[in-house]
C-alpha cells in the first residue's frame, strides 16, 4: 500500500470506519481499531466543535441530542475542503432548509441563516468606512447620482420567526420562547463597525431602499421609491438624507460614487 | 537552502555575548527564551497589562481571515512582542499537490507578522480534496522521508526561508513503518535541510502509547536542528494517553524537558494550552517553572 492509498484509507475509516486501514495498523494490547477510534472520534468532535461555535443558539434551540445528530449528518454530507475552519459550517442553513425532519421546522433554517450572517460580519475584511466629511464634499450637483458602496460586513437578513428575541433570550442566559411565526416578514441589518457585530431591524421603508440601494440605485431613485411612503413631497428628500445619515454614522457605507 | 537562511547557525553574536553559556557549540540557533501560544482569551490581558513573556506563537490560521477582531489583535500585540508563527495545514506528508493558495496567504501573513521563525508539523492533515483538520501520523519508511523531503524543500524555496517541522502525538503504528519515530523524524529533517520543533509532550505521549523510552527519542535528535521546544499537557487514560493541551505540564514531562536541555543547549520554550483555560497567572507560573529548569541546567543567564 503506498502512502496516498495508505492516505486515502485512513481518510475513508474518518468518514466512515468502512476502510481496509485496520489490517496495517498494529494490535496490541489496545486492539487496531480501538487506536483507529481516537482518530475517528477526535475528527468528529473537532467538527461538532465548530458547528456549536457557529450556531450557539440552534444549538440550545434544538437541544443536545437533536443538535449532535444534525451535526454528524452534516459533517456526512459536506466534509471540510478549507484549510480554515472558519468556512466549514456554512452550508448549514441550506442543509436545514433541504432536508427531513429539519425542513418542516423552517424556523431552524432561518436561525441558522441569522446565526452565519453574524459569523460572515465577524470575518468580513476591514475595509474603512466613510465619514460624514466625505459626504459634506460631495457637489450638490451630484446628489441625484450618487450610489452607495455598502461595507463587506454590511448584510440583510429577511425572516418571519421570532428569531432575534430567541437570540436575545440566548445571549441572557434566559429560557428561549418557544418558535413563533410573525405576521409578516421582517428585516434586519447585521454588520461589524468598532470590532463589535452588531444587528438592528429596519422600518418598512428603510428596508425598501437599502435593497435597492445595495443594487445599485442612485439617490434619486431612492426618493422617488419614499413616494410610495411618504405623501408629502417636501418630507422626502428629509427622510432620505435622514436614512444615509444613519448608514454612515453606523458605519455601514464603504463608498459613495458618483 | 544555505543562503536563504534567516537563521544563519553561526549566529556569532549570540555565542560571543554568552547568552548561551557552556554551550557555545551545542546550539547556535538564535534563543528567544521563554514564550506562549497567543490566544483568544487572553488578548485583552496581554495588551492592558504586558506580562513579562519573552515572546509569542500564534496559530497561523486563525490569522488567514480577511479581518476583524483577529486581525486587530494580532498587530496590536505584535507591537510590543517577538513572535513566531504556527500553522497546522501545510500537510507537508499528504498527497495532494501542496496547495499554492494557503501557501501564498501563509506568505502574505508573513509578511504583516514579520515572524522569527514560522513551523508546521510532519503529519498529513487532508486527502482527495478534503481537510480532515487533524495532524494524521505517516508510516516511517523511506517512501515517506522522500516524499516529505521533496515537499519541504518545495516550501522552503517558494518561501525563501527555512521551516521548522514539529513531531506529532500519535496513536496507531503502521505496519509499513521500519524505523522508529525518532530516526525518521532526523531523517526527514536532514534530507531536507529544515529545523525542529521538539515537543516535548508528544515525544512523551508517544512513548506512552508505543511502549518506547522517551530518552532514547531525545538522545537522538540532531542537537544543531532544534530550534523551538513545545510544552503541553494531556489526558491520561492509563492505557493509553491523549494529546489534549488542556492541562498543566506534568512531572514526567517537566523532567524529559530538563533532560532535552542538558542534551540542546538553551532553545527558545513555550507552553502549549488550547482548552480549559485557566487564569493567566497560572500559564505564567508553568512560564516560570521552564525558566527555573532553564536556570537549574545553565545557571542565571539562560
Ligand atoms: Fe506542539
Amino acid at each position: 500500500m503506498n502512502l496516498k492509498h495508505l492516505q486515502h484509507s485512513f481518510k475513508s475509516h474518518l468518514f466512515n470506519q468502512e476502510s481496509p486501514i485496520a489490517e496495517h495498523i498494529v494490535s496490541d494490547q489496545l486492539s487496531s481499531e480501538f487506536r483507529l477510534g481516537i482518530y475517528a472520534n477526535a475528527y468528529a468532535t473537532r467538527l461538532i466543535e465548530v458547528l456549536e461555535g457557529d450556531y450557539p443558539v440552534l444549538h440550545s434551540l434544538m437541544g443536545e441530542e437533536a443538535f449532535l445528530e444534525l451535526s454528524r449528518a452534516y459533517i456526512q454530507t459536506h466534509p471540510s475542503t478549507y484549510s480554515s475552519l472558519r468556512w466549514f459550517g456554512r452550508h448549514l442553513p441550506e442543509f436545514l432548509q433541504q432536508l427531513q425532519p429539519y425542513k418542516c421546522q423552517p424556523y431552524l433554517a432561518e436561525l441558522a441563516e441569522f446565526e452565519w450572517k453574524l459569523v460572515d460580519a465577524f470575518n468580513a475584511s476591514d475595509q474603512p468606512a466613510i465619514s460624514e466629511h466625505d459626504v459634506a464634499r460631495i457637489p450638490p450637483d451630484k446628489w441625484p447620482v450618487l450610489s452607495l458602496e455598502f461595507h463587506p460586513s454590511v448584510h440583510g437578513f429577511q425572516y418571519q420567526w421570532n428569531v432575534l428575541p430567541v437570540w436575545q433570550a440566548h445571549k441572557q442566559g434566559k429560557a428561549l420562547p418557544p418558535p413563533e411565526k410573525l405576521h409578516q416578514h421582517q428585516t434586519c441589518l447585521i454588520w461589524r463597525q468598532n470590532l463589535k457585530t452588531l444587528f438592528r431591524t429596519l422600518e418598512p421603508d428603510e428596508t425598501q431602499l437599502f435593497a435597492a440601494a445595495q443594487n445599485g440605485a442612485d439617490f434619486s431613485e431612492l426618493c422617488e421609491m419614499l413616494s410610495d411612503w411618504i405623501e408629502d413631497a417636501e418630507q422626502i428628500p428629509l427622510r432620505a438624507v435622514t436614512l444615509l445619515k444613519t448608514w454612515i454614522s453606523q458605519a455601514l457605507v464603504a463608498d459613495i460614487k458618483y | 537552502m544555505g543562503n536563504k537562511r534567516v537563521v544563519e547557525k553561526n549566529d556569532v553574536v549570540d555565542s560571543m555575548h554568552g547568552q548561551r553559556p557552556g554551550n557555545q557549540d551545542a546550539n547556535s540557533l538564535k534563543f528567544l527564551g521563554f514564550g506562549l501560544g497567543l490566544r483568544t482569551e487572553y488578548y485583552d490581558i496581554i495588551l492592558e497589562q504586558q506580562p513579562k513573556v519573552d515572546w509569542f506563537e500564534i496559530l497561523t490560521e486563525n490569522y488567514m481571515v480577511d479581518g476583524g477582531k483577529p486581525l486587530y489583535y494580532l498587530d496590536a500585540i505584535r507591537q510590543h512582542y517577538p513572535m513566531v508563527m504556527h500553522g497546522v495545514s501545510l500537510s507537508i506528508g499528504g498527497t495532494d499537490p501542496l496547495d499554492m493558495q494557503y501557501l501564498a496567504h501563509l506568505k502574505a501573513l508573513v509578511q504583516r507578522v514579520q515572524p522569527c521563525w514560522i513551523s508546521d508539523h510532519l503529519c498529513w492533515t487532508g486527502q482527495g480534496g478534503h481537510n480532515l483538520h487533524d495532524l494524521l501520523p505517516l508510516p516511517y519508511n523511506e517512501e515517506a522521508i522522500q516524499h516529505v523531503a521533496n515537499r519541504v524543500t518545495q516550501v522552503q524555496d517558494y518561501l525563501g526561508r527555512q521551516i521548522l517541522l514539529e513531531n506529532v502525538s500519535s496513536y496507531v503504528t503502521y505496519s509499513h513503518s521500519d524505523m522508529s519515530e525518532w530516526e525518521f523524524y532526523r531523517a526527514v529533517v536532514e534530507e531536507a535541510d529544515c529545523l525542529m520543533l521538539l515537543d516535548i509532550n508528544n515525544i512523551y505521549v508517544s512513548a506512552r502509547n508505543h511502549h518506547f523510552d522517551p530518552l532514547d527519542y531525545v538522545n537522538a535528535m540532531p542537537k544543531d536542528r532544534v530550534q523551538q521546544i513545545h510544552l503541553a499537557g494531556h489526558s491520561d487514560h492509563g492505557e493509553y494517553v491523549i494529546d489534549t493541551h488542556d492541562h498543566p505540564v506534568v512531572d514526567p514531562v517537566w523532567r524529559l524537558y530538563e533532560q532535552a536541555l542538558k542534551c540542546f543547549g538553551p532553545v527558545s520554550t513555550m507552553i502549549e494550552r488550547d482548552d480549559r483555560f485557566p487564569p493567566f497567572e497560572e500559564l505564567m507560573q508553568e512560564l516560570t517553572q521552564a525558566r527555573n529548569i532553564g536556570e537549574t541546567v545553565f545557571g542565571k543567564a539562560a
